[in-house]
């Protein structure tokens, strides 16, 4: 009897347990059409960037007068969220279109994390450090010839929880970005993206 | 005679479900429920516009197409139109950009946005391209269901 019950209740046990989780499957990220979620995901940081990216350019604040490219620095983008985010996810987006109009330069010298591109100093470094007979010199880059920035890229992320009934609650994100002139101090331009979702209090946007 | 009313009263629904009235300026809308009640709006004849406007399937229809240039060389655009329904229409729109050649422009720009237009009103969205090389555009549409 034991014979005969055992290798059903097995067979029971794998057929139930290969239901347990679906295949993995990649995400169309261009035509996505995917339920929401109520923390934060590549779509929201598209649908921000999209938005900030189309306001900087229409504003006609990166129009240089008399001509020319200004030199745009990332200043520092807070995330005041409660989520773990590298605000690159937005301002990865920003800077690859801002770029690309033709208008600006991005500086990898500064920006609010440091310089970007840790290499411009390492390389600098070197012409003071014991491997300087390695190179030639004439290869290694002068001195005083970084670029300052003149415009500085730096903004916020906020989030706010709201409760919106008894088994509801209302996540608020808050995209704000502002564009500053670094030798007068004024701005020039600013924008915020507000993208809010509603979900289940048993839900933890985080 | 009971008839008769009841088929009077359908036909003047039906009349009155593609009109709303309510403002003597057409830049000026005033949504139902705001304006006064009209034979398309009112509380008894309403749910007969509403099913025939569902079941004709009203939409948006797009009524103009705006283009201008930046001072700094940019193609701006703009799309107005009408949202025919009684329903909000809730849609996903995608700007895409080509230059002379008919090439896509890459872009972040270059993404599902959310539009949402009210019922019986007019509606606008504008888009601005990502680079002066873009000379050309195409939008696509899909409804959006990720939306309250």
């Amino acid at each position: 009897m034991l014979n005969k019950v055992l290798p059903i209740a097995g067979l029971i046990a794998a057929v139930s347990l290969s239901g347990c989780g679906g295949p993995t499957q990649n995400i169309d990220v261009t035509n996505d059409p995917g339920k929401a979620v109520l923390e934060l995901d590549y779509r929201d940081f598209d649908q921000a960037a999209a938005a900030m990216v189309q306001s900087l350019i229409q504003s006609g604040s990166l129009k240089k007068a008399g001509g020319g490219r200004y030199v745009v620095a990332t200043g520092r983008i807070v995330n005041d969220t409660m989520q773990r985010i590298d605000t690159d996810q937005l301002m990865a987006k920003v800077e690859k279109d801002l770029l690309n109009s033709g208008m600006v330069v991005m500086t990898s010298a500064v920006g609010g994390k440091g310089a970007s591109d840790e290499m411009i100093y390492q390389v600098r470094d070197i012409k003071k450090g014991d491997r300087q007979d390695e190179f030639d010199p004439n290869s290694m880059p002068a001195t005083r010839q970084i670029i300052a920035p003149e415009l500085s890229l730096s903004g916020k992320i906020l989030q706010r929880n709201v409760r919106y009934d008894r088994s509801t609650q209302q996540v608020e994100y808050y995209f704000q970005l502002h564009l500053t002139d670094i030798s007068s101090g004024l701005r020039f331009w600013q924008d915020e993206k507000i993208i809010g979702k509603r979900g289940s209090r048993s839900s933890v946007p985080w | 005679m009971v008839k008769r009313t009841v088929v009077c009263g359908w036909a003047l629904a039906l009349v009155g479900a593609g009109c709303h009235p309510g403002s003597s300026d057409p830049r000026v809308n005033t949504a139902l429920g705001v304006q006064s009640d009209t034979l398309a709006s009112n509380i008894i004849t309403r749910p007969i516009g509403d099913f025939i406007s569902m079941m004709v399937g009203e939409g948006i229809e797009v009524r103009d197409v705006k283009e201008r240039k930046t001072d700094a060389g940019f193609l701006e655009i703009q799309i107005s139109g009408y949202n025919h329904s009684v329903a909000r229409k809730l849609f996903d729109y995608k700007v895409e950009w080509l230059d002379a050649d008919g090439m896509v422009v890459d872009t972040a720009m270059s993404r599902w946005i959310q539009m949402s237009a009210m019922p019986k009103s007019e509606f606008a969205f504008g888009a601005i391209a990502p680079h002066p090389r873009a000379v050309s555009w195409r939008i696509n549409t899909r409804v959006n269901r990720n939306v309250q």
